[in-house]
């Protein structure tokens, strides 16, 4: 069993490229694991002459068996395609592209080992290290390339020209196979920074409460939640919106709403105190509800925003007139319509917060000031929302102005449900990567950082894809939104 | 409170595992009650629904669990189906088949389409040469006698330059359907092409209903929109009863059918509307086309077999 243990983590050592690992065993299976990870990038990119590439081998093979006479199940198989197809060419174009793979791999690893040699670190000039540092640079990629796709497909619709993709794509992608390996293998040995420079401050007023021994602080009078003077976790200066005296109710809604948006982090570090869950409800109620008031107005295709423009407009006698012959609803009618829209809308986006708050109770593995903080970030957490919904409506705006009819904002969330409407998978992939980014620095949680962070999204997606498509699936009901 | 930022502060694992058990056994709960209720939920919003064109999706799912073996058929991602409402009257339409194309027939096949009313029941269907898909028709009872009437469109003619449609009033019965009004308008109607579209407008002061045909609103050059303007208006005779013309357009552009026994034309439910059309009001050769060349008399009508 120990032994199974040991290969498993040098198994894994290997395939994140971690220092641990030393010896030619490994620099071959990395190099064999970045020819593969090109193979697969090439068959992705490519992928049309690849389907024609494949076909032509499988003709090739069929030519072969059907010469030996090993299966006569190919002379019945085989079409009048192979007539069209001259399998001598197939396998030289087969041929070309290996070789050219090849080529390229060893081109891009010379030019990398290069920089390597000249830029890296002087301690760490080894070949393990270089192809350690290459093999790693590679799985990166594959994280970036996914990014570029999504980037590409919300702007493809407003046709950039292509020089944008040549062009930057490319002196992107290059620079990155040629300068990553030397930046991670610099940054590998590089001595960690300090976790944090945090100090005990009051969380009212900041005072510092470095070898205070009193209950009580010293400047402000606030009293302290605990007297012990060790695990003072609770000794971070809170978010304006979450003090006592909050000075300007505009001025500290800004502030903090900036806050969450901008420094998701620090705001979750600093909202981290378990306490005045009132005021955080009231926070989460009025941004869900301004929320849902968005929704109502841009969801289902700007409906209710379009019918009531009409009905304001200056055409509304010739739009009323063309009107009849679909159908005019009442005015009434469309006040129960827009209820029930507006009703969906708030349900809809009340989960989002509900699901973080019973995530963050349910991880038994926190402590428990952590699972009740977790639970007041949730509520907090709503105000991300408005900056997405800004976003949403330049995008709106940008996309009117080009004439393009609608935004095709896809992102990963529709994989929950792909016919989502685009606004709210855009609300729950922003309010799932904020949750966990404040989750991930809530001071009383166990582990904390990028990999807690990771960590508590994929959580928060896995929770969101179960409750939407097994606990509670919509169906039609999503037509509301 | 103060027991709670102890570093050694933990829940005990009895009661973690009771909290767990208890949560999760009302997720369960909730998630069986939503199952249960999701159905009630649907139908219940979906007949309040119809009539608006954001929740065709919505009315299509009710309908395919109210009635299974009717579905919606879908085209492209989207329901073929059709919702409207004026006032307190209105109705459903969906394309519950394809239909099936027989050797000699052409490209188009005939498709099947089912009618319900402002509640969601099931009141009959058509079969009409549809050209997508898409019953081209706004149910309703108009005439007040208690039946749904719907409004199918055919293609009479189409020649290189112009063609010619036909626009039906049927009333839906069980097992057979009531012809009650046909027109067929030409291309050249109104000055051009699709301009003419029919259309029941607001109700009179009396109660009744009227289908009016009516030029489509079209922006000006200074920027206004103009309204739509009726070139023909026909009239029930009685609940029950048939359309007949009360204004039409002189210009020869519109061939009527009018039943001279005053009573509706009866046909089966699967017969293909389009061929009751031709049979009852055959489109003379050369309808459609410019003005110049149209027939002189107008308005045609032809009695009822």
């Amino acid at each position: 069993m120990k032994g199974v243990r040991i290969v498993l983590t040098h198994v894994r050592d290997i395939a994140v490229g971690r220092p641990t690992t030393t010896g030619v065993a490994p620099i071959v299976i990395q190099l064999l694991l970045i020819l593969l990870w090109h193979v697969a990038l090439l068959i992705a990119m490519l992928e049309p002459p690849t389907h024609e590439l494949l076909s032509a081998v499988e003709l090739h093979a069929s030519h072969f068996w059907h010469a030996v006479g090993l299966s006569p199940s190919f002379t019945t198989s085989v079409t009048h395609a192979e007539t069209s197809l001259d399998s001598e060419s197939t396998l030289g174009v087969l041929t070309r592209v290996v070789q050219l793979l090849f080529a390229a791999v060893a081109l891009e690893g010379a030019f990398a080992a290069g920089i390597f040699l000249v830029l890296g670190p002087r301690a760490r000039a080894r070949p393990s290290a270089f192809v350690r540092s290459w093999w790693r640079a590679c799985a990166w990629a594959t994280l970036f390339i996914l990014g570029a796709a999504v980037v590409i497909s919300v702007f493809e619709p407003f046709h950039p020209p292509y020089w944008v993709y040549g062009l930057v794509i490319n002196v992107c992608a290059c620079a990155y196979m040629l300068f990553a390996p030397t930046f991670l293998a610099r940054r590998e040995g590089r001595p960690r920074r300090r976790v944090t420079s945090w100090r005990p401050v009051c969380p009212e007023c900041g005072y510092s409460l470095r070898g205070l021994r009193a209950d009580r602080c010293p400047e402000c009078g606030v009293a302290f939640p605990t007297k012990s003077r060790v695990f003072r976790r609770w000794a971070i200066q809170r978010l304006i919106w979450d003090r006592t005296a909050r000075g300007s109710l505009v001025f500290a809604y800004v502030r903090t709403l900036l806050a969450v948006t901008f420094c998701p982090c620090r705001a979750g570090r600093r909202l981290g105190m378990p306490d005045r869950y009132g005021r955080a409800c009231r926070w989460a109620v009025g941004h869900v509800a301004l929320l849902a008031c968005v929704g109502l107005a841009f969801g289902q295709d700007s409906y209710f925003l379009d019918w009531t423009l009409r009905q304001l407009g200056p055409d509304a006698a010739a739009w009323r007139s063309m009107a009849f012959r679909w159908g005019t609803p009442s005015v009434g009618r469309m006040v129960i319509w827009a209820g029930q829209t507006f009703a969906a809308w708030l349900i809809t986006l009340a989960v989002l917060p509900l699901l973080g708050a019973l995530l963050g109770m349910a991880m038994a593995w926190h402590h428990p000031a952590a699972r009740r903080g977790i639970v007041k970030w949730s509520l907090y957490a709503t105000a991300i929302q408005i900056p997405v919904g800004a976003v949403w409506f330049a995008l709106l705006l940008i996309a009117s102005r080009t004439r393009y009819p609608s935004v095709p904002v896809r992102f990963a969330a529709q994989m929950v449900d792909p016919s989502l409407p685009n606004l709210f998978a855009l609300f729950g992939v922003a309010y799932g990567l904020w949750w966990a980014m404040g989750v991930s620095s809530n001071p009383y949680t166990r582990h904390r950082g990028f990999k807690s962070f990771i960590g508590h999204a994929i959580v928060f997606g896995l929770a969101w894809t179960v409750l939407a498509r097994v606990v509670f699936p919509a169906g039609p009901l999503k037509e509301l939104l | 409170m103060s027991d709670i930022f102890n570093r050694r502060c933990r829940r005990s694992p009895t009661v973690a595992i009771r909290a767990y058990v208890v949560g999760l056994a009302a997720v369960l709960l909730a998630s069986v009650a939503w199952h249960a209720f999701h159905p009630y939920v649907i139908r219940a919003l979906a007949r309040s629904s119809v009539g608006c064109e954001a929740r065709v999706e919505l009315i299509a799912g009710a309908i395919d669990e109210l009635y299974p073996r009717q579905r919606v058929r879908v085209l492209g991602g989207k329901p073929m189906l059709r919702s409207y409402r004026q006032g307190d009257r209105g109705g459903v339409s969906w394309l519950m088949d394809w239909g099936r194309l027989r050797p000699d027939q052409a490209a188009v096949a005939p498709g099947l389409a089912a009618v319900g009313d402002l509640d969601l029941n099931y009141c009959g269907r058509l079969r009409s040469q549809a050209m997508t898909g898409d019953p081209q028709a706004l149910p309703g009872d108009w005439d007040q006698d208690g039946s749904i009437e719907v409004m199918p469109f055919a293609i009479a003619a189409a020649e290189r330059g112009y063609w010619s449609v036909y626009w039906a009033v049927v009333r839906l019965g069980g097992k057979a359907n009531e012809l009650v009004g046909l027109v067929a308008i030409g291309s050249s109607t109104a000055g051009g092409a699709i301009q003419a579209t029919p259309g029941w407008p607001d109700e009179h002061d009396d109660g009744t209903f009227e289908w009016v045909f009516a030029t489509m609103p079209r922006p000006s050059a200074d920027g206004t929109t103009s309204c739509a303007e009726a070139i023909a208006i026909f009239e029930w005779t009685e609940p029950g009863g048939v359309l007949r013309p009360r204004v039409l357009p002189d210009d020869g552009s519109m061939l009527i059918w009018t039943p001279a026994s005053g009573r509706p034309y009866p046909f089966p439910a699967d017969k293909l509307v389009d061929e009751v059309c031709q049979e009852l009001l055959p489109v003379p050769e050369g309808f459609g086309a410019a003005p110049a060349s149209q027939p002189a008399s107008a308005p045609t009508s032809s009695p009822a077999p």
